[in-house]
């Protein structure tokens, strides 16, 4: 009887004490959030732990994986462990937004004040269609020439100004050393990216003023031009790599410049990781007469349609992309925001060396169109690029085949 | 119980045969035939919800413009869109070049090397084999994700591979590896080749240890040199090993997706790109899911076509012997 006692007490000091905690837990509600792993994302899931509202759990899988499932995730009924939030990709919001995938958050926006004008409007435009907001922008990067001051000093080469000095940069540390530019040539969006923003720089787009598919316009013919000499001056080894070896080859000094997504050079101010931690400098990728354009991409903070919890998912995201949030994940993780007053903030700017340069590309930058048929041509893009960078094949040939290959695709919708 | 029983048994001085015949279906719980039926019943429901009914759907669903969060099959009937399109896709065609020169390359290589190997191995002494097979089968334990990024650490131009032929004085360029389209799918055979062959060599050894020893003694009795015996005695007795070697190998190199996946992404300028890659870039990266199903469908019927109807032709002759 006495055994008895003792086990009655003990549960009802185990009530006691955990009771409370477990009931405010179940309270609190959670969320589960759908994103790509890596560092990034390790350190974004110690950061939701301080988010008061809501127990925030974060789902990183796999880049190459996400999409899928996340797309499966859709399909789920109200309750069954689907997403309630999900990081999108900028070129994957049309798509998510036609097929009823993410909700409209306007009337949220309105509800809870969020003055929306604090993100950079060329991000902020492209997450609204049709009139409705679907998300909230965030971690924008584009491609950026990384390359070693010392090299470059050593060589008494100046900083490339167009796109051409960059070709003939690449020329000499090929010629001398063996070594060249590292840059992400293998078949892949990667290259298309390098593409792209080679494209833009010189003033071009994908169609011409009547919305017609123009891959023979001088731009993109120079464009291609100058991908081609680049792989032919890089790094033995480019034409299989996408953007994370491109740049551990520069940081790793196998190659002396590269042109790098902005998003991983903050691993170059990293001693364990990076051999240039002292002398790597940053300039933009500039076209044929020296001005410069990002291809803009950048994630989406948005709700999924079957989130469980709509209103808690939109005081999560406006909550992770508030200054103050961004700012912590900035000097953290050097990631770059959507948050206007950031790119000027001392603090920040001191801590990642190479914001002006991609602040100065965004600004000018151009977004791929949110067109579901251009997905044909950014594959078709893709495997151009790879024949450009492993045959003999004349770029302006291989443009000149795209454009015949695509002349029947309808790319009004 | 009669053993003989359902069998019209007719007995002759020179031997013994067995006619099947015919009996009726027989609703007896304990003696008939309703009770084996029953005990049926949960596996045929089983393998009717897992793999027909989802072969069937996957099957439907070539046959529409399906996407995801939509079904409604009346308004998205395309009938045989999808699969007419796939003829009159360059790149779909390439993938069905690809596929099958690297099922080719593979399953001659997974005969060849398995087989060298198996007989090496084979012709140890029983202790040194006992230590050397294990040590050979370590890759079959390996992913083929995990396999496609240890080759591509290989392949990569600062790797082993490439610090081994600088030392011996060959250049990149006479083997380019995955960065060349001329020799990124023979990289990736190779890679294949490196995980798959363990397996060749326990399948083989097993045919190679029913081959009555008595077989080779009487062949040395009479003189005949290794090569021969091997010609005329061990490969004949392996051909049954082989059937299920290339319906097993077969089918799964035409399906091969990781280690090109890890390798080369389908690149450089398609010379990697499989049946299976290009499926699953047109249902997840470019969401046009029927079309993807459609090539699956395809990639099905060549497998069946390959070695399907191979295997099954085997099987019918073997037991017409």
């Amino acid at each position: 009887m006495k055994r008895l006692h003792q086990v009655v007490l003990m549960a009802i000091v185990f009530a006691l004490a955990f009771g409370p905690a477990a009931w405010a837990q179940e309270k609190k509600g959670s969320l589960l959030v759908s994103r790509w792993a890596g560092p990034h994302a390790d350190y974004q899931k110690q950061l939701v732990q301080t988010y008061p509202s809501a127990t925030v759990r974060i789902d990183d899988i796999d880049y190459g994986s996400l999409k899928q499932k996340q797309l499966t995730s859709f399909q789920a009924a109200k309750g069954t462990g689907n997403y309630d939030v999900v990081w999108v990709n900028s070129q994957w919001m049309k798509e998510y937004v036609d097929a009823g995938y993410i909700l409209p958050i306007d009337d949220m926006i309105k509800s809870n004040k969020l003055d929306t004008s604090i993100y950079a409007k060329g991000m902020m435009d492209g997450v609204i269609f049709n009139g409705k907001t679907y998300g909230l922008p965030t971690f924008t990067q584009c491609m950026i020439l990384a390359y070693d001051s010392e090299a470059f000093a050593a060589a008494k080469i100046p900083v490339p100004r167009t796109a051409d000095d960059i070709v003939a940069a690449a020329k000499y540390f090929k010629e001398k050393n063996g070594s060249g530019i590292a840059l992400p040539a293998k078949q892949g969006g990667a290259a298309a990216t390098l593409y792209s923003q080679l494209l833009f720089s010189s003033g071009g787009y994908y169609f011409d003023k009547a919305g017609k598919l123009d891959l023979l316009s001088a731009p993109s013919l120079y464009a291609a031009s100058i991908y081609d000499q680049l792989v032919q001056y890089s790094v033995r080894g480019s034409t299989a790599w996408h953007h994370d070896e491109t740049a551990e080859a520069v940081r790793t000094k196998v190659a002396p410049m590269g042109l790098i997504m902005s998003g991983l050079a903050n691993q170059n101010a990293d001693p364990e990781k990076s051999l240039i931690v002292n002398t790597v400098k940053y300039a933009t990728i500039n076209g044929k007469t020296g001005d410069t354009a990002a291809n803009n991409a950048f994630w989406v903070w948005a709700i999924a349609k079957n989130s469980n919890d709509v209103n808690q998912s939109f005081k999560f995201i406006s909550w992770f992309t508030s200054p103050a949030i961004e700012k912590q994940q900035t000097l953290a993780n050097q990631q770059i925001s959507a948050i206007n007053s950031l790119a000027t903030d001392p603090e920040v700017v001191a801590k990642l060396p190479y914001l002006s340069v991609v602040m100065k590309q965004i600004s000018n930058g151009k977004m791929d169109p949110s067109l579901k048929s251009f997905q044909t041509l950014k594959d078709a893009l893709i495997v151009g690029l790879s024949q450009i960078a492993t045959t003999e094949t004349p770029s302006a040939d291989v443009m000149k085949k795209l454009q015949d290959q695509l002349k029947t695709t309808d790319f009004s919708k | 119980m009669d053993p003989c029983d359902g069998f019209q048994v007719t007995r002759t001085k020179e031997n013994t045969m067995r006619t099947p015949r015919k009996i009726p279906f027989s609703l007896s719980l304990e003696k008939g035939d309703l009770l084996p039926t029953l005990l049926m019943v949960p596996a045929v429901t089983l393998v009717f919800l897992v793999m027909v009914i989802p072969l069937f759907y996957g099957v439907f669903l070539s046959f529409l413009d399906f996407n995801f969060g939509e079904f409604d099959p009346w308004k998205s009937f395309v009938g045989f869109k999808h699969y007419v399109r796939f003829f009159g896709d360059e790149t779909a065609l390439t993938s069905v070049t690809n596929t099958l020169l690297f099922s080719a390359g593979a399953i001659a290589g997974d005969f060849v090397i398995g087989t060298l190997i198996a007989v090496f191995i084979h012709s140890f002494r029983h202790s040194f084999a006992r230590f050397i097979r294990p040590i050979v089968l370590i890759p079959l334990l390996v992913s083929p994700i995990v396999v496609g990024l240890i080759w591509r650490y290989i392949y990569d131009p600062q790797g082993i591979l490439y610090w081994a032929m600088d030392n011996l004085g060959i250049p990149f360029e006479a083997f380019p590896g995955v960065t060349s389209a001329s020799t990124a799918l023979l990289s990736t055979i190779i890679a294949h080749w490196w995980q798959v062959v363990p397996f060749m060599v326990i399948v083989i050894t097993a045919g190679l240890v029913s081959i009555p020893v008595e077989l080779y003694e009487a062949a040395h009795v009479d003189g005949a040199g290794s090569v021969s015996v091997f010609f005329r005695i061990t490969l004949p007795l392996l051909k049954d090993v082989y059937m299920v070697i290339l319906l097993i190998s077969g089918v799964d190199t035409i399906k091969v997706f990781d280690i090109i996946f890890a390798l080369t992404g389908g690149g450089p300028n398609n010379s990697t790109v499989s049946l299976s890659i290009y499926a699953y870039n047109q249902g997840f990266a470019n969401s046009e899911l029927s079309y993807a199903m459609a090539i699956a469908v395809i990639t099905m019927i060549i497998t069946f076509v390959a070695f399907g109807i191979p295997f099954i032709r085997q099987n019918r002759n073997r037991f017409d012997r």
